[in-house]
């Protein structure tokens, strides 16, 4: 069962190759944001373990001290975050290429990805498009909600409607991504323009909501199983423990998150090849 | 019978709302009060009777009708309101309307009464001539009509739809001292109250379905008049009445020692009201173990509801308004921190009641120590506020305090009047955090016990009196001696800054195989606080020498058998009142090791949210 979990039909390299990447991404920003602070740290006889001592009050002095840090980190991080998603728009389709056809090298699925790129970046547009709506959709309700709370006098039902807009907005969100990445893959994998493939998904979405549907949150949930487990873990073996063996673990078990979390998108993906292939299968 | 029992006994055969130890009864009030939801109003009458307490015969009367503070955008609470503290204004306005007020013999008042010309578009002070001096020791009564219109929630007061929180609702008698000069002071927007202790007797009529808290214990109703219901509270010893009312609170009680706890909560607050109740089971006598007794035979804590949060974090006698998000997990101690705070207001402000307006840091400040030292003692060292493992860092209150007053950019005095400070953000860290801070110095230096017992004996001269800084100061000197008065008064009447920092630790190994080396320690600030430096060498052993630190610079040899790790300047944190505590410790080599649980753990961070728009 596991191992038939593990198993990603030969793709294994792309896993690690882009798990290490973004790895390798996240340490390189951490130490730059982290640059002033560590140098703070080293000086002190406590290191890190500092941040937890007296009751905070280091931490509180670390945050101030460097305050004048936070924003340009913050704006490099941001870059970083925005050329990342920007160089995965153009390199989307990878996954769902992969996915769908064995024995295809990495290299191969992003070259062709790329050659696709104006209809990838159609299928981004669409999909902005409907997070802008899913924006507009919780905005409305949370105006909503918020009248309607001024009637309410229940703190509890207060509360659940305040969450309305974000609850609303937050499902449609999700359902945009799904359906982004179904249309990738059959932009991918049937050759299908933009708008032919923005209908094909919502055909499949459609037609077998509860196959895609269902899979798509299942996959998704493991992938927050995995940061949740992680989170459990830190509470178990107490996270401000300067144990060696404490650290490792959990940089260990952060680490395989990152990892897990790319396998588990490329298992979507090879999930949702079969279910194109199928689909193309039955049109022809 | 034990003794224990027999001044139990005493206690309770005590009449509701009279004292153990009498309070002096210079402001007695006598209302009938009825609350109109609908319009929002309070219309009372009733007598005030003042008994001059000064040395001297007066011939005048200074009331404060701070309700007139939300009458316009142009009264002074509204023009010294800065933008960091109360909302621009209030939807509705409020006032507060003397309709009538004549002396015994049925003189008119009004009709010469003035607002002070030294304010101009303010009525929130009314002065009043009367017909014949009073002696002092003599009494005066008035009798009194006036009308209350609540603002919507704003500043401590007013309404949410059919939520009444009604305070500062009477024109009340400003504090006469003993030399004959009154002390009476325009509602400004960061200064609270200062009022003379009396006997309350209020009679509060309300539409039917109301449910009321309010100061003092009921001691007759609710029972139906004249179609409205009315309920009676008589209290001594006490210097302002406010009261709450809504027709859809919930409640909870529960009997605390011999005080009766209720909490008017809204419906699906039963969280909040659970853990204000929880928190006070602890909370009381803490409180009592430390300050000295709770006199009162009641505590009255309001959750308000949704959209009336500006009434929420206040003290009135035996009333608090508290409050926090009914979510919140039980280690984010919200509402707990905010409960202790305004309880412990019953005394820094309640029975030990200080001019809050010229030394607002007697009781804000006072009342924050007491806040911390008792969070500590109800959830373990340090007191946390926030303590989450999974995320993390914890954060105590005395850090709290500590950061606050870190945060200080350019210090002012402690003993500034409300209106002196600049802006509320600048009172704030000063008024609550550096004077809690300057007191948990003294607590560390002198050892909990003893100060502890020189706090208890501050209040027990201070109850029911209005004291002075200098008030505190003799107790301290009585207590602790003259240097730790002169502690004080530098730490409350000078601006200041102070800070410990090792800024060298060094060692070289000399001939013979020996270490030797040196710490320089820099002090910045007033204080000559001895300290121990402590040295730890590559071995791990430790090492302290005690140092006057009573010049700016201090340098300290170190002598060997092994290599310097590190120093540490007063690693006990015995002057938490320190800008910084990073500084404190130093390594004689940088290390790098240490660091990198930090780094991964942001780089793990920063992978999710690249993640999130990976592919």
């Amino acid at each position: 069962m596991i191992r038939r979990w593990l198993s990603t039909g030969g793709r294994g390299g792309v896993v690690w190759g882009v798990a290490v990447i973004e790895l390798g991404l996240a340490w390189l920003l951490a130490l730059a944001a982290t640059a002033s602070l560590t140098g703070t740290l080293a000086r002190h006889p406590l290191g890190a373990i500092g941040l937890h001592a007296q009751g905070g009050r280091l931490l509180g002095e670390l945050v101030a001290l460097h305050a004048h840090a936070w924003e340009p980190m913050a704006g490099l991080l941001g870059v970083v975050i925005v050329a990342h998603a920007g160089a995965w728009m153009l390199l989307g389709g990878m996954f769902p290429v992969l996915g769908a056809t064995t024995g295809v090298r990495w290299h191969r699925a992003a070259a062709e990805s790329l050659r696709r790129a104006p209809t990838l970046l159609g299928l981004a547009a669409i999909a902005g498009l409907g997070y802008a709506l899913a924006g507009f959709a919780g905005y409305a309700a949370a105006g909503w909600a918020g009248r309607e709370a001024a009637h309410r006098l229940d703190v509890r039902a207060i509360t659940a409607l305040g969450g309305t807009g974000w609850l609303l907005g937050g499902a449609l969100a999700w359902a945009i991504g799904l359906w982004h990445d179904v249309a990738r893959a059959h932009a991918m994998s049937r050759g299908r323009s933009a708008m032919q493939a923005s209908g094909s998904a919502a055909l499949q979405m459609a037609r077998e909501p509860l196959a895609t549907v269902a899979a798509g949150a299942g996959f998704g949930l493991v992938t927050w199983a995995y940061v949740g487990a992680a989170a459990a873990l830190a509470g178990l073996l107490d996270a401000r423990s300067s144990r060696p063996g404490v650290v490792a673990a959990l940089l260990v078990a952060q680490h395989l998150v990152v990892l897990g979390r790319v396998h588990t998108r490329m298992k979507w993906f090879v999930w949702l090849g079969g279910r194109v292939t199928a689909a193309r299968a039955r049109a022809e | 019978m034990s003794l224990a029992r027999a001044v139990g006994a005493a206690l309770v055969l005590l009449p509701m709302g009279a004292l153990a130890q009498p309070a002096p009864r210079v402001a007695d009030y006598t209302f009938t009060a009825t609350l109109d939801p609908a319009r929002h109003t309070v219309r009372a009458d009733g007598t005030i009777r003042w008994t001059n307490p000064s040395t001297v015969a007066v011939s005048e009367l200074w009331l404060h009708q701070y309700l007139n503070g939300f009458a316009g955008p142009r009264t002074y609470f509204m023009r010294t309101a800065s933008g960091d503290a109360w909302p621009a204004h209030p939807p509705h306005w409020g006032r507060l309307a003397v309709e009538s007020l004549r002396t015994a013999d049925g003189a008119d008042l009004l009709a010469t009464a003035t607002h002070d010309p030294a304010v101009p578009d303010d009525t929130s002070q009314l002065h009043v001539a009367l017909p014949e001096p009073v002696p002092p020791g003599a009494s005066i009564t008035l009798a009194v009509r006036f009308t209350a219109t609540l603002p919507e929630a704003v500043a401590r007061t007013g309404y949410h739809g059919t939520f009444h929180m009604v305070a500062q609702w009477f024109p009340k008698v400003a504090v006469l001292e003993r030399d004959g000069t009154w002390s009476h002071f325009p509602f400004h927007a960061q200064s609270e109250f200062y009022a003379d202790f009396g006997r309350y007797d209020v009679r509060i009529r309300y539409p039917r379905g109301y449910v009321v808290g309010a100061t003092g214990p009921r001691v007759e109703g609710p029972a139906p008049v004249d179609g409205l219901m009315e309920e009676r509270h008589v209290i001594e010893g006490v210097h302002d009445f406010a009261f709450a009312a809504w027709n859809h609170f919930r409640r909870a009680d529960r009997t605390i020692g011999r005080v009766n706890v209720h909490v008017l909560h809204a419906p699906g607050d039963e969280r909040s009201a659970a853990r204000s109740l929880d928190v006070m089971a602890g909370a009381l006598p803490a409180f009592e173990r430390r300050f000295g007794e709770y006199p009162y035979r009641v505590l009255t804590i309001v959750l308000p509801p949704p959209g009336a949060e500006a009434t929420a974090g206040m003290e009135y006698p035996t009333l608090i308004t508290t409050g926090a998000q009914w979510w919140l997990p039980r280690r984010v101690r919200d509402v707990e921190y905010v409960t202790l705070h305004e309880f412990g207001h019953q005394y820094f402000y309640g029975m030990v009641a200080s001019n809050e307006h010229r030394y607002p840091f007697l009781d804000e400040g006072f009342c924050e120590y007491a806040t911390a030292r008792v969070m500590e003692d109800l959830f373990g060292r340090g007191g946390p506020i926030v303590d989450l493992p999974l995320l993390g860092p914890r954060l105590d209150s005395w850090s709290w305090e500590a950061l606050g007053s870190a945060g200080i950019a350019h210090p002012l005095p402690l003993d500034l009047g409300a209106d002196e400070y600049p802006s509320w953000g600048r009172y704030g860290e000063h008024v609550y955090s550096r004077t809690a801070i300057v007191l948990r110095t003294l607590e560390r230096r002198v050892g909990t016990r003893v100060f502890t017992a020189t706090l208890r004996a501050y209040v027990d001269r201070a109850r029911y009196t209005h004291p002075t800084p200098e008030t505190f100061y003799a107790v301290v000197r009585e207590r602790l001696g003259a240097p730790w008065e002169a502690f004080v008064r530098t730490a409350f009447e000078t601006s200041w800054r102070y800070n410990l920092a090792v800024s060298e630790a060094v060692s070289a190994r000399v001939p013979g195989g020996r270490w030797q080396g040196r710490a320089v320690i820099d002090r910045e600030g007033p204080f000559a606080l001895p300290v121990n430096v402590v040295f730890t060498d590559v071995r791990g052993r430790r090492r302290a020498v005690r140092i006057a630190n009573d010049r700016p610079v201090t340098v300290v040899p170190y002598e060997g058998d092994a290599a310097l790790r590190s120093v540490s300047v007063d690693p006990e944190d015995t002057i938490p009142l320190e800008l910084r505590r990073l500084d404190n410790a130093r390594m004689a080599h940088e290390h790098t090791a240490p660091v990198l649980p930090l780094v991964g753990r942001v780089a793990y961070w920063v992978a999710l949210a690249l993640g999130s728009v990976g592919p």
